[in-house]
C-alpha cells in the first residue's frame, strides 16, 4: 500500500526532476537497452514518439495519484483515473505489444536507477521505496490486466 | 482485470485498486464459479452496496482470509448517488496487517505454553464456517481451574474478573432493523428503574445505540476496542442519566479495527462480558443483526437470550433461523431463552395473522405476553433523541408502560437479585 506521505514525496521528488524531463527516458531507454538488450527489438527505430509518451505517462501518474481525501466521492473519468489508465496500457503491452511479465522487473529497475542518476543526493532511501512501492503496483495493474481470456473485455463495466 | 490469488494476494488487488476513484468491485470465485465475497470501493474507502447484506468489513475481513485457489475479478461500477464509508482502505488494511502479527504472536505464544493452545487466535486462510465452532469452553463463569484460552485475552479482559451468579442478556434477531437497539436501551432503562445495575453493551456498530439519542459524540472507547485489547471498561462506559444504567457505546472514535471482524473474538467476548457482569446485577448486550459467525460469538458468551421480531408474515421463518442459530452452538455454550419479544404489531390482519402464527407455532411457551405495537412514539422520541421510556407526550406513556410490562416479564424469567423493595415503583403509597 502506498501512503500518503509516499505519495507526497513521489510528487515532491518528481518536481524535481521536471528541470531535466526531456533527459529522462534518455537515460531510461539506455539503461533498459543496457540491462535487456533483447528489448530492443520491441520498439521501432525511432524512439522519440516512444520516449514522450514515457514522460507523459509518468507525468499522468504522479498527477492523478495524490488527491486530497475529502473528495473521496468524486466522480473522475475513467480516462483521467490511475487505475484505468494503467490497466489499459498493460493490456496493450500484453495484447498489442506482446511484452512478457518478465519485462516488468528489469523496467522498473531501469526507472529507480534514471531517477538515481538525475536526483543524485535528493535520492534519498524514502524516494526510492516510495517510487519502488508505486511501481511495483503499476506493473500489478498492468499484469492483472491482461486478457487472460483473449476476449478482450476483461476491465468490464459491471451491468446493474 | 482478473487473476488468481496464487499469483496475487487480495491485498495486492486491493492496494492496486485502492488507488482508483471509480466505483469498483472485487469479487472473489471459487473454483466452481461461486461468489465467495465482494468488495465494494470507492476512491480509496470502503462501501456497501446495495444488495450487500454483510457488513463490508466483515466482508473484507473474510475475503482477506480466501484460500490461494480462489479468482478474482475486478469490475467498474457506475457512479451513484450517495456512498457510506466505512473506512479508509488503507487504514483497514494496516488495521488488519497488525492484528494479524499480533495474532500470530499470540499463537507462538500459546504453543510454547503447556497448555493446548486456544481455539481463539486462528490463523487459517480457509474462510469460515457460518456457524461459529464450538469453543472449547462452557459460557459463562467459569471456575478458576479451567482458564478459557487466557493468551488471546485482551489485556483489559484478561484480569480475572469476580466470578458472579450476574445474568448476561443477549438482545438477538435474525432479522435487521426489527428494533433490536430500541428494545434494548428502553428494557435497560426498566430494569434499572427496578433497582438493579444494569449495563448494555452494545455490540452492534451498524445499528449504534448512541446515535439512537443523539449521543455518538460522547463515546471515546467502544466494545470493540476493548475486544481488541486497548482500553479500560471501567473508562469506556458512559453514565446516564438513569441511576444505575451504564452504556458500553459500540464503537468509539474510530471504527472497530478489521482484523476483529476477521478472527474468532469468542475467548475476547466471554472475557468483557464476564468483567461487565462483575460490576452489574444484569449485562444486555445488543448483537447486530442476523444469526450470523458475529451474534453467535456473542450468543456462546452469554446466560440468556431474548429473540425480538417482528410481526410481519416472515416471522415465523425468522424464528426457525434464531431457533435454528441456537442450535448450531454446542450444548455446553447455548444461552438459556428468556423469551422473545414481538415487536411492531400494527393494527392490520396481515400482523394479528403473523403474530398468532408465531404463537401457534410456539410450543416451547417462548413468545412473551408482552407486545409492543408500532406507534409513532418511537419516531417522536427519536427525534427528540430521547428513548421512549424517558420520553412525554400521550403516545410515549403508553408505550413506556409496555416497557415496565416487557421488564417484569423478562425479569420474572432471569434469576436476578431481589430489587430493593422501595425501587419497584409500586403506585399505592
Amino acid at each position: 500500500m502506498l501512503t500518503h506521505a509516499q505519495k507526497q514525496t513521489i510528487r515532491r521528488s518528481w518536481g524535481l526532476v521536471a528541470p531535466i524531463a526531456d533527459s529522462v527516458p534518455d537515460l531510461f531507454y539506455k539503461r533498459l537497452f543496457d540491462i535487456a538488450p533483447e528489448y530492443r527489438k520491441l520498439f521501432s527505430d525511432d524512439m522519440s514518439a516512444q520516449k514522450r509518451k514515457l514522460v507523459m505517462m509518468l507525468t499522468f501518474v504522479v498527477n492523478a495519484l495524490d488527491w486530497p481525501d475529502e473528495f473521496w466521492t468524486a466522480q473522475v473519468s475513467p480516462d483521467e483515473d490511475l487505475v484505468m489508465v494503467v490497466a489499459a496500457l498493460g493490456r496493450r503491452h500484453s495484447n498489442l505489444y506482446k511484452v512478457p511479465d518478465e519485462a516488468y522487473a528489469p523496467v522498473g529497475e531501469a526507472l529507480l536507477w534514471t531517477l538515481d542518476y538525475g536526483l543524485g543526493e535528493a535520492f534519498t532511501t524514502d524516494v526510492r521505496d516510495a517510487w519502488g512501492t508505486l511501481y511495483g503496483l503499476l506493473s500489478k495493474c498492468m499484469i492483472m490486466s491482461r486478457d487472460l481470456a483473449g476476449s478482450g473485455t476483461v476491465v468490464a463495466e459491471k451491468a446493474h | 482485470m482478473m487473476g488468481s490469488l496464487s499469483n496475487f494476494t487480495l491485498r495486492d488487488v486491493l492496494d492496486v485498486v485502492g488507488l482508483s476513484r471509480q466505483y469498483t468491485v472485487v469479487e472473489l470465485h471459487g473454483n466452481d464459479g461461486s461468489s465467495l465475497a465482494s468488495i465494494n470501493l470507492k476512491g480509496g474507502h470502503l462501501v456497501q452496496s446495495a444488495s450487500d447484506q454483510l457488513d463490508p468489513r466483515e466482508a473484507l475481513g473474510r475475503a482477506l482470509q480466501a484460500p490461494k485457489w480462489c479468482t478474482f475479478h475486478v469490475f467498474r461500477l457506475d457512479d451513484i448517488d450517495t456512498y457510506q464509508s466505512f473506512g479508509q482502505l488503507a487504514e483497514l488494511l494496516a488495521d488488519e496487517a497488525a492484528l494479524t502479527t499480533a495474532a500470530a504472536a499470540v499463537v507462538a505464544e500459546a504453543a510454547s505454553m503447556p497448555s493446548p493452545a486456544p481455539a481463539a487466535a486462528q490463523t487459517t486462510s480457509e474462510p469460515p464456517p457460518a456457524p461459529a465452532p464450538a469453543a472449547p469452553i462452557a459460557p459463562h463463569a467459569a471456575p478458576a481451574s479451567q482458564p478459557r484460552a487466557v493468551p488471546a485475552e485482551s489485556a483489559a479482559t484478561a484480569t480475572p474478573a469476580p466470578v458472579t451468579s450476574g445474568v448476561s442478556l443477549a438482545v438477538a434477531s435474525p432479522q435487521g432493523g426489527v428494533g433490536k437497539t430500541t428494545i434494548a436501551l428502553n428494557l435497560g432503562i426498566c430494569l434499572a428503574h427496578r433497582g438493579l445495575r444494569v449495563i448494555i453493551i452494545d455490540a452492534d456498530v451498524n445499528g449504534d445505540l448512541l446515535s439512537l439519542i443523539n449521543a455518538r459524540g460522547s463515546a471515546e472507547i467502544g466494545t470493540y476496542d476493548l475486544l481488541h485489547g486497548s482500553g479500560q471498561l471501567e473508562r469506556a462506559l458512559r453514565r446516564t442519566v438513569v441511576p444505575g444504567l451504564q452504556v458500553l457505546p459500540a464503537a468509539g472514535r474510530q471504527l472497530p479495527a478489521l482484523a476483529l471482524m476477521s478472527t474468532d473474538r469468542s475467548a475476547k467476548w466471554r472475557g468483557l462480558i464476564r468483567q461487565a457482569m462483575g460490576m452489574a446485577d444484569i449485562v444486555l448486550v445488543d448483537c447486530p443483526a442476523g444469526m450470523s459467525h458475529a451474534a453467535l460469538e456473542i450468543l456462546q458468551s452469554v446466560s440468556h437470550v431474548l429473540g425480538v421480531f417482528q410481526a410481519e408474515t416472515v416471522a415465523s421463518r425468522s424464528f426457525e433461523m434464531f431457533e435454528r442459530g441456537l442450535a448450531a452452538l454446542a450444548e455446553r455454550d447455548r444461552p438459556s431463552v428468556v423469551g422473545v419479544v414481538v415487536n411492531m404489531l400494527r393494527e392490520n390482519k396481515a400482523s394479528a395473522r403473523a403474530y398468532e402464527k408465531l404463537v401457534a407455532g410456539d410450543t416451547a411457551g417462548r413468545v412473551l405476553k408482552t407486545v409492543i405495537n408500532r406507534s409513532e412514539a418511537f419516531e417522536e422520541a427519536t427525534a427528540a433523541a430521547t428513548p421512549v421510556r424517558l420520553h412525554g407526550g400521550d403516545a410515549s406513556r403508553k408505550t413506556a408502560f409496555t416497557f415496565d410490562n416487557l421488564a417484569s416479564e423478562v425479569a420474572s424469567r432471569l434469576p436476578l437479585p431481589q430489587a430493593p423493595a422501595d425501587s419497584t415503583g409500586s403506585f399505592m403509597l
